[in-house]
């Protein structure tokens, strides 16, 4: 239903940029100092050294070459048999637009997220951030690459800069697309389907809270806004702030590349876009619509599907763990340091 | 068809009610409820100029608030249940008293959608303005507000973002 109140669905672009904007080209940049950082980011990004069992990297969750995500309910970690994540793991690509990171807002930056997964118990499970650190600083392979990327710091190998460069490269994680080039004023970039769904997309309101250059990711919202939400086991941002009213709020997530990253929702629990559109609509938007309705709107989503940077993803060659250092303790980490650079493919 | 329905409803009950509601349950949009949160409204989060300050106070808070106000037809059958949930879907919408939970980026496309709102004369919502004739948000105030929208920063650059 329509109120007086509700704006015309008006899907001119110029209109449109009021509440959207389109993402930038990636591109690299002019500074060489930036530029190493980014490749070492690259590089740290895809090193499975950098877990407790050797078997695991940011990659293997986040796969850039998959849309930044495994499709899994939840991921397993790197230690066998620890217990699944308990949410599903979201995409790295254009999260640097959001606000905060993690679907409770916990991180403030990108810098900051990347402390977490490498010591978090079901991610990579190192024992504290100095393993980091000393595993990196065990590969010969990176201490030039360091000091390129921090030039005339005295001890570069430390956390704050292997977080910095992973954050560095996430910058870069960027896919335009169809959706893009039409707000920019190509108006055939969307099919009539699509622009039917985007239509309903604004007629239905769920531009209140998934708008903005990343459809989503610039506020946090009650999950069941208007209709209460059944699964309440996680509280969201109420663990965050310790304040009540917080409880059930979530970070609105992007819908960018939302067609290819289900299952849908923190806990994971959804499978389709379509059904996930329906409890959007129930819950936040308080409107029960049409299954074809919603079949138009996950065909406006899908606009927002963007080009991988396939050149930007390509997996590095890893840095060698050097033979001396290898051969000089004998403990099961340096073992496992050879044996993953060894299965490297 | 709702709508035909609630005005004929609304006019109805408008003679009948005004004398006698009134008293039972006055107009509290004016001054506001401190909020829930002093740090999470908008004028703490975002400082706004004092005109378009007064103006959100004056006449959105009685519904886009945490303290929304339910005028005395939001009490009475048959109006009540349309405007009830008017009011909680406008809170889930808009709510000036949890600003902090946008980013630079939403709190600006949130003000660029209250500017159209005013200048449109599309807001405060139909059925509330001849009851309450003092929320009519006038040209300078419309102005007002549109021109602070239009000086909120946008976050530009992934840099900025994920400051
Ligand atoms: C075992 C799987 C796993 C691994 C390995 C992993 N992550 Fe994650 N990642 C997750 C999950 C699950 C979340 C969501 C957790 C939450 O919100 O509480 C997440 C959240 C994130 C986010 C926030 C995205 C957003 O939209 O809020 C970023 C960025 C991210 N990870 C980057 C990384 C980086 C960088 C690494 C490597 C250092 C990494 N992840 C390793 C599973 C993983
Ligand atoms: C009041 C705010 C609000 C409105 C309105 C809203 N959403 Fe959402 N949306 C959210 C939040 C918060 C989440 C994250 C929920 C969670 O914790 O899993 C979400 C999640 C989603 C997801 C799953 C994303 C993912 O990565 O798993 C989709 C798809 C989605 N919304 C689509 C829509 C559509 C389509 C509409 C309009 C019918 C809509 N939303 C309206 C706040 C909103
Ligand atoms: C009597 C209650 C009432 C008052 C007073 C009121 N509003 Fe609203 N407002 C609503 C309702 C109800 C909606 C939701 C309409 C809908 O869902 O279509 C709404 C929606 C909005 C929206 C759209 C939000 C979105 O995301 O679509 C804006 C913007 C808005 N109001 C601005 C204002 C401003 C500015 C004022 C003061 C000048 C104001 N309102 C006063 C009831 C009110």
């Amino acid at each position: 239903m329509e109120l007086s109140s509700t704006p015309p669905s008006n899907i001119d672009p110029a209109a449109l940029r009021a509440r959207f904007t389109a993402l930038p080209q990636n591109s690299d940049p002019a500074d060489q100092v930036q530029l190493a950082r980014i490749n070492l980011g690259r590089q740290l990004y895809f090193d499975k050294r950098l877990s407790r069992e050797s078997n695991q990297s940011c990659n293997s969750c986040h796969q850039l070459t998959n849309y930044g995500v495994d499709n899994k309910q939840y991921s397993p970690g790197s230690m066998p048999g620890a217990i699944d994540t308990p949410r599903n793991t979201p995409t790295v690509y254009n999260a640097a637009f959001q606000l905060s990171q993690f679907w409770d807002g916990r991180a403030v930056n990108l810098i900051a997220q990347a402390h977490g997964p490498l010591v978090a118990p079901k991610e990579m499970a190192l024992h504290n951030l100095q393993e980091a650190v000393d595993i990196v600083a065990r590969v010969p392979g990176y201490a030039p690459e360091f000091r390129q990327a921090f030039p005339g710091q005295q001890d570069p190998v430390n956390i704050e800069n292997i977080t910095a460069s992973i954050a560095a490269f996430e910058q870069g994680l960027i896919t335009p697309s169809p959706w893009d080039r039409y707000l920019q004023g190509d108006t055939a970039a969307l099919t009539p389907a699509q622009k039917k769904g985007l239509k309903l997309y604004l007629a239905d309101g769920c531009d209140t809270c998934h708008a903005g250059r990343d459809m989503g990711g610039i506020s946090y919202q009650r999950l069941g806004d208007v209709y209460r939400w059944g699964n309440k086991s996680d509280p969201g941002r109420e663990k965050v702030t310790h304040s009540a009213t917080d409880f059930m709020f979530f970070k609105v997530p992007t819908l960018r590349n939302i067609a290819k990253t289900g299952p849908y929702f923190h806990d994971g629990s959804v499978p389709t876009l379509t059904d996930a559109i329906h409890l959007m609509a129930d819950f936040q938007a308080g409107q029960t619509i049409s299954d074809s309705d919603a079949a138009s709107i996950a065909a406006f989503l899908g606009s927002m599907t963007g080009t991988l940077p396939a050149s930007y993803i390509a997996a590095p060659a890893e840095p060698p763990s050097g033979s001396q250092s290898a051969g000089q303790s004998e403990g099961n980490k340096t073992s496992s340091i050879r044996e993953s650079s060894g299965g490297r493919s | 068809m709702k709508r035909l329905l609630l005005m004929v409803a609304l006019c109805g009950l408008a003679a009948l009610g005004v004398g006698l509601a009134l008293g039972h349950h006055p107009y509290q949009g004016w001054p506001p409820l401190p909020p829930t949160r002093p740090g999470a409204d908008i004028a703490m989060v975002a400082h706004p100029p004092a005109l378009v300050m007064t103006t959100l106070h004056k006449d959105c808070y009685n519904c886009h608030s945490d303290h929304p106000d339910l005028p005395w037809y939001g009490y009475v059958w048959p109006s009540s249940a349309q405007v009830q949930d008017d009011i909680h879907r406008a809170g889930a919408r808009l709510n000036f008293s949890e600003w902090d939970q946008l980013s630079p980026e939403m709190s600006r496309i949130r003000m660029n959608q209250v500017c159209t709102m005013v200048s449109e004369d599309k807001m405060p919502i139909w059925y509330y303005k001849p009851f309450h004739p003092e929320a009519k948000v006038t040209k300078q105030q419309a102005a007002a507000i549109c021109n602070w929208a239009n000086q909120m920063p946008i976050a530009l650059t992934t840099q900025s973002a994920s400051r």
